[in-house]
């Protein structure tokens, strides 16, 4: 159950940790433009949140706070971990709730993957094999959920005709593809490709929000295509919610590759 | 060689942990298999549990619906209403639109949605509010107008973004209202 010097629990651990990092500071000249924008531009009240969630040096605060948790991939102290997640949940909440960040769905994902991290963090000295099939469990689980709450919300016509789509992507997105077609295809095509393209994600969203009760490695293979494709397709911007989730699904694969009572290979 | 009697064959919870006869199996039934999850383990599956049944009641109920709706246009009786619900995923839910103008004008027979006016958004048509560049909006401030529809219910509302003697911008939700 070990990988070199470092338990294969704590590898996982550290590497969906860092994956985490990764997306969270991928935004980072986005993040510093709305919290350092200065006084005139600032939102200061809102009618329904609290007043200091509309504090711009707060949100500063708590977007970089998770910067600490760099030191819980370097050390061995399981209670850094514990530290280390629960301020990953508490960060990704208080983002989630800013009035400059309630919308982001990178600290959905990042509230989440945290509380896996936190759970994953109390299991990484033991060596039981309930505990390491619940990891993966909970794991694809997660990542089963994001793509339920995605796809329920688009059992609508107006996805199925593709408008939203249409708009968002095939008339908006000013990068390769699509400007391309833009460019050479008539509009009617356009319509019927964004047409298509919705009832796609619309399905494949509704199968994979099945994919824990799938075989492990169907399922973490399937999730990272239809992840990594959605990566490309927005030109990385979609890398801040979906790297965390990735991570998650290689980590289910890697869990699943080294399982407690799996045969060894010979040559 | 002897016929194995039903007996002697291995039991369903042998089964599903033998990894010969369960590469397929899914690591829900595998973990169950073999053991519990403990109470942290437990409580982040009961999460789950919650967070996806309130998810998957959406298509069918319509108070669901309208409360997710609500959540988008930061709207809820209360904060901590609204707030328990920023967890629940909700990636490019509903078909969103958005516009804003100096033009003080009531959500009653409001028609430039029916133009087709506005932009979509994924989620979280306040966004076209509370994420534009500020400085160029009148001293008066300035109205949004935002549309979400799901499932033939459509939900509009008003807000005014307006300048603070202080400095710095107040933003007001005015109204919000269900069609049908």
């Amino acid at each position: 159950m070990t990988t070199g010097a470092v338990p294969l629990r704590w590898l996982v651990w550290r590497f969906v940790m860092a994956s985490c990092l990764l997306a969270w500071f991928v935004k980072l000249p986005i993040q510093t433009k709305l919290f350092f924008q200065g006084a005139e531009n600032a939102i200061y009240s809102q009618s329904l949140l609290p007043d200091w969630l509309c504090r711009p040096d707060l949100g500063g605060v708590f977007y970089f706070a998770p910067a600490l948790n760099l030191w819980s991939l370097f050390t061995r102290r399981r209670g850094v971990l514990l530290g280390a997640g629960a301020l990953q949940v508490l960060c990704s909440l208080l983002m989630l709730w800013h009035v400059q960040s309630y919308n982001d769905f990178t600290h959905l994902t990042g509230f989440w993957v945290g509380l896996w991290l936190c759970w994953w963090a109390a299991q990484v000295d033991k060596n039981d094999e309930a505990s390491h099939w619940h990891g993966v469990a909970l794991a694809l689980g997660i990542v089963s959920l994001c793509w339920l709450g995605g796809a329920v919300g688009k059992l609508t016509p107006e996805y199925w005709r593709g408008e939203p789509f249409y708009d968002l992507y095939f008339m908006e997105k000013d990068y390769f593809p699509f400007t391309y077609w833009r460019a050479h295809l008539p509009p009617a095509q356009i319509h019927l490709m964004a047409q298509w393209f919705s009832r796609i994600v619309v399905v494949t969203e509704c199968l994979l929000a099945t994919s824990v009760f799938w075989p492990t490695r169907l399922a973490a293979i399937s999730n990272l295509l239809a992840l990594t494709g959605m990566v490309i397709i927005s030109q990385l911007q979609l890398f801040s919610v979906l790297g965390p989730l990735m991570a998650l699904s290689i980590a289910a694969a890697w869990l699943h590759d080294q399982a407690p009572n799996a045969p060894q290979k010979t040559a | 060689m002897p016929i194995p009697s039903r007996r002697d064959l291995p039991g369903w919870g042998e089964l599903l942990i033998n990894r010969e006869m369960s590469r397929f199996t899914s690591p829900l039934v595998k973990a169950f298999a073999t053991g519990r999850p403990g109470w942290g383990g437990g409580l982040l599956y009961a999460l789950m549990v919650v967070v996806g049944g309130w998810a998957a009641l959406m298509p069918v109920s319509n108070k669901v619906a309208r409360a997710t709706m609500l959540r988008m246009h930061l709207r809820a009786p209360n904060f901590p209403l609204w707030a328990v619900q920023q967890i629940s995923p909700a990636m490019y839910n509903f078909s969103n639109r958005a516009l804003q103008g100096p033009e003080d004008a009531p959500l009653a027979g409001l028609t430039v949605f029916e133009e087709h006016a506005g932009r979509y958004f994924n989620h979280f048509p306040v966004r076209d509010l509370t994420w534009t560049e500020r400085q160029q909006y009148v001293p008066a401030g300035i109205y949004g107008y935002l549309q979400s529809s799901y499932q033939g219910t459509t939900l509009r509302s008003k807000y005014h973004l307006e300048p603070r003697p202080e400095g710095g911008w107040s933003l007001r939700w005015q109204d919000s209202a269900f069609t049908p």
